[in-house]
């Protein structure tokens, strides 16, 4: 195997230098790998480096090879040799004197290019990353140490072994039995003590003793290498300022050995070798190049180096950033004639005078005596694609822009009356159909200031957007609307506005017990407590709204209110005494529309009129109502009402009404003709009321009479509303005047309360009713027009209306808890009417009206709920409804005698038969197999509990407008089919004392275990 | 003829509407419906009414004999669905033989329940159905048959066989209530009212309309009939008769009412004064005098509001079939 070793050398002071390394003892990387340790050939001893190489390899590549992963050094790199100052190298073949061949090749160096180079063996021996590192250290010995140097090292005075365990085993002896320490001890002692002759050859065959002159190297100055600095052309370099210093090496061709040749600069100074340097420490004077260059051997060189400022950014008042274009800082001003300029100030390293020399500006206005700022006006606003911009170069160069946008202060209503409820909240009324403007306020207002402009409602571009002037906001909620400048993506303004639609107030008057005088003024009179009638008489005002809705109504805020919290369009206004009120009523912020009301005291009797009072009221129209109390049943209470007398009266709608009043002179006057009008304010359905007048003008009186006045009967000023109307109670408002007087000479001097139902038609004679169908009962009217108050429409809503009274939990007529229907209250003592509750129960209408109650309740079977349906059927001018009876069909089951109402339980086994009696009756809240236990709920009229069977039952049927079976006993709804109703009223058939009980229509029985029959002409429903 | 003539006796009285003196000399009693109603086990209602005589107290001296003898109970065991007070009307001979009706309550309306009875004790009851029926009477016919005169609810008053209870029921008329009476010869007496027009609602008075009087033929029914006790509206009536004439007795608005008509319809008012209170339910029988001659018994019931009775009272009155009562005893 080849050897080949490196010769490396320098001229010395006395002797030449030779590089030597000292190996180590112990190799702990091998092939660039971590190892545990091995012992390599000449352990310890300094040699040159070098080794054995392949047969085929050529010595010098090898050579080349090793020393780079011995040393980390490599020997033919153009640089490493200018460094290093290494001159040509000379290939030596020796042999031994046992004629053994070995390579060497030897290398010159300068002697600082040998220090410098041995310095970057050891500055590489430390890295750990260095491949196969057989050295401890390099050396550059002259000639004669390093010959003593080189050869056997001796053994510690412990011995090789104390060594192994101390360097490899890291001082723990590995152990009696281990056999690696004494082949290490082996190997270690043999290493050591290899021999060092072909290095000693080497050295004294090529190395000659004593000092040597460096040979004149024939180099010439081909060219500078520049570092640190960019190249901006031929031979001519940028660098910044601020930065590590320029490097310059002069390049010789071909590279100098030994000494390196004298180099002369100017421009730089040198530093080491070949090279000199040029300090970044202050720009070159305006921007122009410094020269720097080298002259060796008659030869020179140059470059062109400028220094530059660093450009380290704008600083900008008067705009913000809002983003980058194209990577130019992008600001954005709010436009201004009078404000302060966009000033840019730039910034430089260094910053002075001598760095902004350099710059070269674009875009802007120069500021005086400043060479860093620049202005930008805010004077015009700018298209957002065309922003002005500013450049500040020294090659490169920086740059920024403004964008100059118009100034958005506020949201203008236009096209709506509008006022500000607090803040930036806003009303503004309501218009059918209509439309108002929202319009940003701008500064300038000019087409270009819009461009920026982005609503929320998606609309961008625009100064202007509508919004509708409907429907009604809820009260307090105001829809917010908000306009952004927008430029670029940042939005740099926005104002926003909350807009609640309100509505107008058209008027507020009174529609209740209070008059217009001459004046067309309000007034009213202190009634309360008056006239027998109670405290708190109040006249209704009524706010008319646009829209005139619900909705509408919640806005109103009122003065003077007699009822706060309430969200409708009525006040009332009590007549408690005589007083100006100032009821007021506006929508949100809007003026206020007052409607005074002077109330005056009653009977301030005009000068020399009579004093009179109501003595008698003949009524005519409409029909008399039938008294129900046991003596007087069926008697007609009349037309004729006195003072005291509770004289209940019924017309059919939109008819009229006639009066004919007596007047009692109280005291006489003396002779001066009165007229008199009574006026009747009748509430209805909706909470208005339908005013009538009755007027008796120019009623003779002669001076000191106290004859009884009895003017004519009259009609009132218009007819009866075209609507049912429980008017329970009406009262008819007497005034007077002196005849010839004006609407302010009125005074008012009694005060009448009347019982007037009026029906949606005549009264026809109802199905099977007491008395041959005659329906005018007092009972009868009020339920049904209560029940039916206001309708107006047709025979179908009429009957559901009246049916409602009737209803139980699905209409939340009856009250859950005590089954009580408040409304089945008779007429003339107040005693509620029930089911079932006392046996024997009345079986008819007459005596359910009129019975003496027991208990305040007066007991009722289904035939007089049935026939008091009718009645109220009958009463409006309904006369098809029919009294129908319910009973076991014979025909299904000659043994039964009952059926059984809904609501009960088969417990099975037996499964409940469609057809046979299979269950007894068990006990109650019992689930004992065979029998069938009843649930209460099934809730009748003002009874939780009514009877869990019957042997026959009476409902209501009719055929006018489609079947419809209704239960009144029970209120339960309406249905249109006889098979529907045995579903929802029946469980099944019941016969026997202890009954047994099955037919179950659950398990399918047929629905017609039930044979509903219309009494008056026998014939089967069903 | 003043009212203190006529000496009312009165005791209390436990139950309900109707009252009706039954039987014959010294069988005559006092029945009420006592109403037992029973709850089983498994909550079921069993009702059953029975009638009962009432011990007369202090009236006996107005009702009885001295002779007398207490009558026996009559168990007429109906299931009624419902607990309730129906009407029922009774008639016994002396040996305690006769016949019962009674409303079977439906809930809606009612059916009737006969029965005959044979020394005290009831048969089997036979039902009558298809309409409402109220104010069940019987009469009892020459040949000691009964019939039961009823309110039928679609038909006015009729007529029902007890021997033939499927058969249709007979109608007399378009009455509200009627009693057929024998008085002999060959004839009856028809007490009835008439529905009227204006009806329940009587304009004066719920309920209630003059009682006429119409004889004729026995198994006649009289076309129309003569007002009696001055057309008084009259709420509810009783009569009993002898070959002498017929007493009545009745209730309205305007107090009691009683009077002798003889057979040919001449009629005698009597002033029987009018306890105080809500009455009802009157009753009226003749017993004999002793000398050849009948008085009449009345009982009418005070009612308290809630329509149970408290009280019945007793009066007898002379009644010797002429149009002259003999003086109070």
């Amino acid at each position: 195997m080849p050897f080949v070793y490196l010769l490396a050398h320098a001229p010395g002071d006395v002797e030449q230098l030779v590089l030597l390394g000292q190996r180590v003892f112990i190799q702990t990387w091998a092939g660039s790998k971590k190892i545990r340790g091995q012992i390599p050939d000449h352990a310890g001893q300094w040699v040159l480096p070098g080794g054995a190489h392949g047969k085929d390899q050529d010595p010098a590549m090898a050579l080349r090879a090793m020393v780079l992963a011995e040393t980390g050094m490599r020997l033919d790199d153009p640089v490493a040799r200018t460094n290093y100052d290494i001159g040509e190298p000379k290939l030596h073949r020796l042999e031994d004197r046992d004629y053994n061949p070995f390579t060497v090749v030897e290398y010159p160096f300068s002697a600082s290019g040998l220090r410098r180079f041995a310095d970057a063996i050891d500055g590489n021996i430390q890295k750990l990353s260095m491949q196969d590192c057989l050295f401890a250290k390099a050396g550059i010995p002259r000639r004669t140490e390093a010959l003593e140097k080189l050869g056997p090292v001796l053994p510690p005075q412990s011995g090789w072994q104390t060594f192994i365990v101390k360097n490899f085993y890291g001082g723990t002896p590995p152990g009696p039995f281990n056999t690696e320490v004494d082949t290490l001890t082996a190997q270690i002692t043999a290493s050591t003590k290899q021999s060092g002759a072909w290095f000693e050859q080497a050295i004294e065959e090529l190395i000659p003793e004593g000092s040597v002159e460096p040979p004149v190297s024939k180099s010439k100055l081909v060219g500078l290498r520049v570092e640190g600095a960019t190249s901006t052309g031929m031979d001519a370099y940028q660098a910044q300022y601020g930065g590590t210093a320029v490097r310059v090496t002069a390049l010789f061709d071909p590279p100098p050995v030994g000494e390196m040749p004298a180099i002369t600069w100017s421009g730089a100074t040198q530093s080491a070798g070949a090279t000199a340097e040029v300090a970044l420490d202050r720009v070159t004077a305006k921007g122009r190049p410094r020269t720097v260059k080298a002259e060796s051997g008659g030869d020179s060189r140059q470059i062109a180096l400028t220094i530059i400022p660093e450009l380290v950014g704008f600083d900008v008042e008067n705009a913000k950033k809002i983003g980058e274009k194209e990577q130019v800082p992008l600001y954005a001003a709010v436009y201004s004639e009078e404000g302060p300029d966009v000033v840019v100030t730039l910034k430089l390293r260094p910053n002075n005078s001598e760095a902004f020399e350099a710059v070269i500006w674009e875009g802007g206005s120069p500021v005086s005596g400043n060479p860093a700022k620049r202005t930008i006006s805010r004077g015009t606003v700018v298209d957002p694609k065309s922003p002005v911009r500013i450049k500040a170069s020294v090659n490169p160069e920086i740059e920024m822009a403004v964008i100059v946008y118009a100034h958005l202060t506020g949201i203008e209503i236009r096209n709506a009356p509008s006022r500000q409820v607090a803040g930036t909240n806003y009303s503004i009324d309501y218009q059918a159909g209509a439309q108002a403007t929202l319009r940003g306020v701008l500064t300038p207002d000019r087409p270009q200031s819009y461009l920026y402009l982005n609503w929320d409602t998606g609309e961008q571009h625009t100064r202007d957007i509508t919004i509708n002037r409907h429907p009604i906001s809820a009260p307090g909620v105001f829809t917010n609307h908000t306009v952004t400048q927008t430029i670029g993506d940042e939005n740099v303004e926005n104002v926003s506005i909350g807009i609640e639609v309100v509505p107008t107030v058209q008027s507020l008057g009174y529609e209740s017990f209070a008059f217009r005088d001459n004046t067309n003024a309000w007034y009213s009179y202190a009634i309360s407590n008056q006239f027998g009638l109670p405290n708190h008489i109040p006249a209704q005002a009524i706010a008319v709204t646009d829209p005139d809705t619900a909705p509408a109504w919640q806005h109103l805020v009122w003065a003077n209110d007699s009822a706060p919290g309430r969200t409708d369009n009525r006040r009332l206004v009590y007549l408690d005494g005589a007083a100006a009120v100032q009821l007021q009523a506006r929508s949100n912020s809007a003026n206020p529309v007052a409607a005074p009301l002077t109330i005056k005291n009653v009977q301030q009797w005009p000068v020399g009129t009579p004093q009179i009072d109501v003595r008698r009221i003949t009524f005519s129209g409409g029909r008399s109502v039938l008294r129900e109390d046991g003596v007087n049943f069926g008697n007609a209470y009349g037309r004729v009402w006195q003072p005291g007398q509770t004289v209940p009266q019924t017309y059919t709608r939109n008819t009229n009404v006639g009066l004919q009043p007596v007047f009692r002179v109280n005291t006489a006057g003396t002779g001066i003709a009165i007229d008199v009008r009574a006026t009747l304010f009748l509430p209805l359905a909706d909470g208005s009321f339908h005013t009538m007048i009755w007027s008796w003008n120019n009623i003779a009186s002669a001076n000191g009479a106290t004859a009884d006045l009895a003017p004519a009967a009259a009609n009132a000023n218009v007819t009866l509303p075209n609507q049912v109307v429980h008017g329970d109670p009406v009262r008819f408002l007497w005034e007077m005047r002196a005849t010839g007087g004006h609407d302010g000479n009125w005074t008012l001097f009694d005060v009448t309360s009347h019982q007037i139902y009026l029906t949606y038609a005549d009264p026809a004679n109802g199905d099977r009713l007491p008395g041959g169908g005659a329906s005018n009962y007092w009972t009868v009217l009020k339920l049904s027009c209560a029940a039916a108050d206001g309708q107006a429409g047709n025979a179908a809503q009429l009957k559901a209306a009246i049916y409602s009274a009737f209803a139980q939990f699905a209409g939340g007529g009856l009250d859950p808890a005590s089954g009580d229907n408040p409304g089945a209250l008779r007429a003339w003592d107040n005693a509620r009417m029930t089911y079932w509750t006392r046996r024997p129960p009345q079986q008819r209408l007459n005596t359910m009206l009129s019975a003496a109650p027991a208990g305040g309740t007066i007991s009722c079977a289904c035939g007089a709920w049935a026939e008091l349906l009718i009645a109220m059927f009958a009463a409006h001018g309904e006369a098809t409804p029919r009294k129908v009876s319910v009973e076991p069909n014979a025909a299904v089951s000659g043994a039964a005698t009952g059926f059984m109402v809904s609501n009960w339980t088969f417990h099975a086994p037996p499964p409940a038969s469609a057809n046979a009696y299979t269950h007894d009756r068990g006990a109650p809240a019992t689930a004992v197999a065979g029998t069938a236990t009843w649930g209460s709920g099934v809730v009748a009229q003002n009874n939780q509990t009514p009877p869990e069977r019957f042997g026959n039952h009476f409902i209501v049927y009719d055929t006018a407008g489609g079947l419809a079976f209704y239960d009144p006993s029970y209120g339960s709804p309406v249905v249109n089919t006889a098979a529907a109703y045995v579903t929802a009223a029946s469980a099944g058939l019941s016969r026997g004392a202890n009954p047994q009980l099955g037919f179950s229509v659950a398990a399918g029985a047929a629905n017609n275990i039930l044979k509903l029959r219309r009494l008056t002409v026998l014939h089967d429903l069903n | 003829m003043p009212d203190a003539s006529i000496k009312w006796e009165t005791i209390s009285f436990d139950g309900y509407a109707p009252a009706r003196l039954a039987g014959a000399g010294g069988t005559l009693n006092l029945y009420k419906g006592v109403i037992s109603e029973t709850s089983s086990d498994d909550g079921a209602e069993e009702v059953e009414v029975t009638l009962k005589a009432v011990p007369p107290g202090r009236a006996a001296s107005v009702i009885s004999d001295a002779e007398a003898t207490s009558g026996v109970d009559i168990a007429i065991g109906f299931e009624q669905v419902f607990v309730s007070a129906p009407d029922w009307d009774l008639s016994l001979d002396e040996s305690g033989n006769g016949a019962a009706v009674m409303q079977l309550f439906g809930g809606a309306w009612n059916d009737l329940l006969y029965v005959t009875i044979a020394k005290g004790v009831a048969s089997d009851p036979v039902r009558f159905a298809g309409q409402d029926f109220s104010a069940p009477r019987l009469f009892r016919q020459l040949d000691g048959s009964y019939r039961i005169l009823a309110r039928g609810d679609l038909d006015g008053l009729v007529s029902i066989d007890p021997a033939r209870p499927t058969a249709e029921p007979t109608w007399i008329g378009a009455w509200r209530s009627a009693l057929s009476l024998d008085i002999g010869g060959g004839e009856s007496a028809w007490l009835f009212q008439e529905i009227s027009d204006v009806g329940p609602l009587s304009p004066v008075g719920i309920g209630a309309a003059p009682v006429l009087l119409g004889i004729g033929p026995t198994g006649k029914v009289p076309g129309a009939g003569d007002d009696i006790l001055g057309g008084a509206p009259i709420f509810e009536f009783a009569a009993a008769s002898s070959h002498e004439g017929v007493l009545v007795f009745a209730t309205g608005p305007g107090g009691i009412h009683a009077a002798a008509i003889d057979v040919h319809g001449a009629e005698t008012q009597i002033a029987v004064g009018t306890p105080p209170g809500i009455l009802s339910s009157p009753s009226v029988a003749l017993l004999s005098d002793g000398q050849g001659s009948f008085d009449g018994v009345l009982t009418v019931l005070h009612l308290k509001e809630n329509l149970s009775a408290e009280g019945v009272s007793f009066a007898r009155v002379p009644f010797a079939g002429s149009a002259s009562p003999a003086p109070a005893a």
